[in-house]
């Protein structure tokens, strides 16, 4: 009998960074105190019909692009039945039959996913429980969202979890969605069932609202411990909706949300189908900003950064283009890359100061520790890097001449840990150089210090293999 | 009737104000018995033709419509003034906007004189449907209005307002105005905005016009037809409108008349033959599927219908029902809907559900585009279609009423055409066209309107 796998597949909204909401002009933003961002057309009363954002339509076929899917050149908006008090209409306006893209691809972890299809719909407002009551924010109602659907193609909590930081940082980089999942932005729905390789998919169940990286992996992990549980002592797994409690770090079922429900999908009357001509796409296309793919083979090819450094140049757009800013004018993009990514969080940094400590840095005119610290300072004030090292002591000495007293006396005192290096302890060099380096009172390059103290061992050395 | 209020104004020989006062206190004696009106927006409407004829002495009125008093059907959305479609769920809602059609009408200078009664959301061809009480006919009491525009068409009909706006999806504009004698036109599907008509069935409903001469109807219909960008189904009235041509060819739908009365199978007959000695060249035009149009629209209507009411649950606007949870006060609130409109959701959430989609729902979507098509050939043999409005004339009150009696209406409803019910005889007859061919329809019905005087 062959072992228990587990197939997961997930259905990902994102928010779509538009000024308006999908089918009428209210603002969509995160925060606005409740119900003040509403209008009738997204709060449905009686005759109100919805216009089509046309900007929003222009995100998600950037999205279908930047994922590799087939934009397709008729689609159609749907309306989807269910009654909650979160959806005024009680119906939402989505695609179901012919949505925008489909066939669409993202490899992670040298793993391919397909990407089933990519969808406009509009989000529901919000509930709000207390003890005492249920209350009702409509100002989400109406925010425009693209579902992105991949087919059940990953086998682990941690492919999972990667995939959607990768789609994140694709999005975020498109500008098709601001990835703030703390407000929302992005939320991830996770399908999964459990089977033995070779036999049918087993029962899946879902998993909603995961609005975290590292919930999107315990919740995994959680349920395919509970479904494997059930499956050991030869129960069924039965088809539900679930959330992930993060105090217990059990998947929960989900008590108000009928199972199943007929939604009685049938074409939106009141939107005409949805048209998009080669051209259009090809403007989109033309449009779209540079993707993360695209920017790390520059940085390393140009700029010759480490992946770990590229990694976190590319948190956010802003990041990778005030580095680039900074990394055109310095003669040492790769201390540059490292000082930016340790240093600089949000703020934007003037190019031309950044670029300047990063050439002092590169130069060795001061230590890594102490860029280090201008570079934080840059995040917050303007300065003159060359004048701030100056005036605090950090330019380093490359006078050897400082040197040979302090050398000569070290290598004095320790006269058995120069025999023990003489005999072979090459490691003894580190010993030398830090205690150089405690002896003297100014600044000095390491380089300086480490080719100063390995050259008159290796002096002594070869004065000793003489005798 | 416009035209020549419009004169009356401009010479002074008659002011906004006391026609307005004329028609308020027409609707103070006979509302009480007829019912029409739901709402009569008095002291508004005294403002209104005030402001008019300021502008009228001034020589400068905002349109041929300035100062003219109107009518709207309830269904029709107005900022501030009770709307309720004929419905205990919109007893005291008042809409926070406008629909365009009525804000044209405004804008342009009529006077709202009121909201008219109408069938629940529009669920019924009667008039005896209203959650407010029936509408009773201005000239044969006991026998029905029609609807569901049946304010709209009796208050036309008995002098309370010069003209109104209806709606009409299956024939509610058409059929009440056959059976009080009015004229009442269907547009073209999407050449009026119905941003803010209460839907009933997006796909089929359109903003209608009842009134008593072809050319008052016309003279509204330019004021309805601009673009609205609210509406993005609203499609463009052509540059160049669809006129008669010199040699008219009509076709007449005989198939129709073996379900006819044989008072309705006459008056097409005598109106055939009227235009006829004329010069007109008048055919008959046969189609097929004819058993299936009924079945068909209401299997489409009803589906729309219910997913168009399915945002009345009491939370955000209208009545509220009891209830301390969400379930509750959904289950309270949709108590309150009428007999027949919980019958049209009943049999349209069955139409949409997974066993019924494709049986049902899909089919009925294919036999419309079958007949789409028949008509789309009907108008290469001819330049417009005669047919009566209604299988029957009006009925008693009391008696059943047939979901069959809409066979007649029900075609270009289906189709999207425009369609005027233009009284003829003792009763109407029907005048359907091509796409926005609402021009060419209005000058057969003057033709008529010579040939019968």
């Amino acid at each position: 009998m062959s072992e228990l796998e587990t197939v997961i597949g997930l259905e990902i909204h994102a928010e779509l960074k538009t000024a308006s909401k999908l089918f009428c002009s209210c603002p969509s933003r995160f925060g606005a105190p409740p119900n003040q961002s509403v209008c009738p057309i997204c709060m449905g009363h009686p005759g109100a019909m919805p216009s089509l954002n046309r900007r929003a339509v222009s995100l998600a076929v950037r999205a279908g692009l930047a994922l590799n899917c087939t934009v397709a050149p008729l689609s159609q908006f749907d309306r989807k039945h269910y009654a909650y008090p979160d959806l005024p209409k009680a119906y939402q306006i989505t695609q179901f039959f012919y949505p925008l893209c489909t066939d669409g691809t993202l490899s992670v972890n040298g793993k391919n996913i397909r990407i089933t299809r990519i969808h406009m719909e509009e989000d529901a407002g919000k509930l709000l429980h207390d003890s005492k009551e249920t209350r009702i924010d409509y100002n989400r109602c109406g925010v425009p969202l693209i579902e992105i659907v991949t087919a059940p193609d990953f086998h682990s909590a941690k492919d999972a979890a990667d995939f959607c930081r990768k789609l994140r940082r694709i999005l975020l980089f498109a500008g098709v969605c601001d990835g703030k999942m703390n407000e929302g932005s992005l939320r991830c729905d996770v399908n999964l069932s459990i089977h033995r390789k070779s036999e049918p998919l087993g029962e899946r169940t879902e998993i909603k609202n995961l609005n975290s990286f590292k919930f999107i992996e315990k919740a995994i992990c959680a349920e395919e411990a509970r479904q494997t549980a059930i499956l050991n002592r030869g129960g069924t797994i039965e088809r539900q909706t679930l959330r992930f409690d993060e105090k217990t770090g059990q998947t929960i079922p989900m008590r108000d949300k009928e199972d199943a429900a007929d939604y009685r999908y049938f074409p939106e009357p009141d939107l005409l189908p949805l048209r998009i001509t080669p051209e259009q796409i090809e403007a989109v296309r033309q449009s779209m900003p540079p993707l993360p793919d695209e920017i790390q083979a520059r940085f390393s090819e140009v700029y010759r950064l480490s992946d770990e450094v590229s990694e976190q140049l590319l948190s956010s757009p802003e990041i990778a283009e005030g580095f680039e800013a900074c990394a055109r004018l310095t003669a040492f993009p790769l201390i540059c890359g490292r000082l930016y990514a340790a240093c600089v969080k949000d703020a934007a940094v003037d190019p031309v100061a950044f670029a300047a400590l990063s050439d002092l840095a590169g130069n060795e005119r001061i230590s890594y520790t102490d860029a280090k610290i201008l570079a934080a300072e840059l995040t917050e004030h303007a300065l003159d890097p060359i004048a701030q090292a100056e005036a605090r002591g950090m330019l380093l000495i490359f006078d050897e001449g400082k040197i040979k007293a302090p050398l000569a006396e070290i290598l004095a005192e320790y006269p058995d840990k120069v025999q023990d290096y003489k005999e072979g302890k090459t490691a003894l060099l580190g010993f030398f150089i830090g205690a150089l380096k405690r002896r003297i009172d100014f600044p000095a390059s390491p380089k300086l210090l480490s080719e100063a103290v390995l050259k008159k061992l290796n002096e002594i050395t070869e004065e000793s293999s003489h005798e | 009737m416009i035209q020549e209020l419009h004169s009356a104004y401009l010479s002074g020989k008659q002011s906004p104000v006391e026609v307005t006062e004329a028609y308020l206190s027409s609707i103070g004696e006979r509302n009480p018995s007829l019912n029409a009106f739901l709402t009569v927006t008095r002291e508004a409407a005294l403002l209104c033709a005030r402001k008019s004829e300021e502008r009228y002495k001034n020589r400068r009125p905002l349109s041929p419509l300035d100062g003219i008093p109107f009518a709207l059907k309830d269904n029709l959305c107005t900022e501030g003034i009770r709307t309720t479609a004929g419905s205990r769920l919109l007893a005291d809602y008042c809409p926070p906007y406008s629909a365009t059609a009525a804000a044209r009408l405004s804008e342009s200078g009529g006077v709202l004189l009121g909201k008219t009664n109408m069938d629940e959301f529009g669920f019924g061809n009667t008039g005896l449907l209203s959650a407010f009480g029936a509408v009773t006919h201005p000239f044969s009491p006991g026998t029905v209005v029609g609807g569901s525009s049946s304010g709209s068409a009796a208050a036309v009909a008995a002098g309370l307002c010069a003209f109104s706006l209806g709606s009409d999806t299956g024939g509610s504009v058409r059929l009440p105005a056959a059976f009080c004698g009015v004229f009442g036109l269907k547009p073209t599907w999407g050449s009026v905005s119905r941003f803010g008509l209460i839907a009933f069935a997006s796909s089929l409903d359109t903003v209608g016009i009842l009134a008593r001469s072809a050319e008052d109807i016309r003279t509204v219909f330019g004021f309805l037809t601009a673009g609205d960008h609210k509406d993005t189904t609203h499609r463009q009235m052509p540059p160049h409108s669809l006129r008669l041509p010199a040699h008219p060819r009509i076709g007449i739908l005989t198939d129709l008349l073996p379900f006819s009365s044989a008072a309705a199978a006459n008056r097409i007959k005598a109106a055939a033959h009227r235009l006829e000695t004329r010069g007109m060249a008048v055919t008959e035009y046969r189609f097929s599927g004819l058993e299936h149009l009924i079945p068909a629209y209401y299997t489409l209507s009803s589906a729309e219908a219910a997913s168009n009411l399915a945002r009345f649950d009491g939370v955000r606007f209208g009545t509220r029902g009891k209830g301390t949870n969400a379930q509750e006060i959904f289950k309270s609130t949709r108590a309150l809907l009428g007999d027949e409109a919980k019958r049209r959701i009943l049999g349209g959430n069955a139409a949409l559900c997974a066993e019924g989609f494709r049986e049902e729902y899909l089919r009925a979507c294919a036999i419309r585009n079958h007949l789409k098509a028949e008509m789309t050939r009907a108008f290469e043999a001819c330049d417009f279609l005669l047919c009566p409005v209604c299988p029957r004339d009006a009925w008693q009150a009391d008696e059943t009423s047939r979901y069959e009696d809409d066979l007649c209406t029900v075609p270009a409803s289906l189709a999207g055409l425009p369609a005027l019910t233009v009284p003829f005889e003792d009763g109407a007859v029907q005048l359907i066209g091509p796409d926005f061919a609402e021009e060419l329809l209005l000058d057969a019905a003057l033709l008529l309107e010579e040939v019968r005087a």
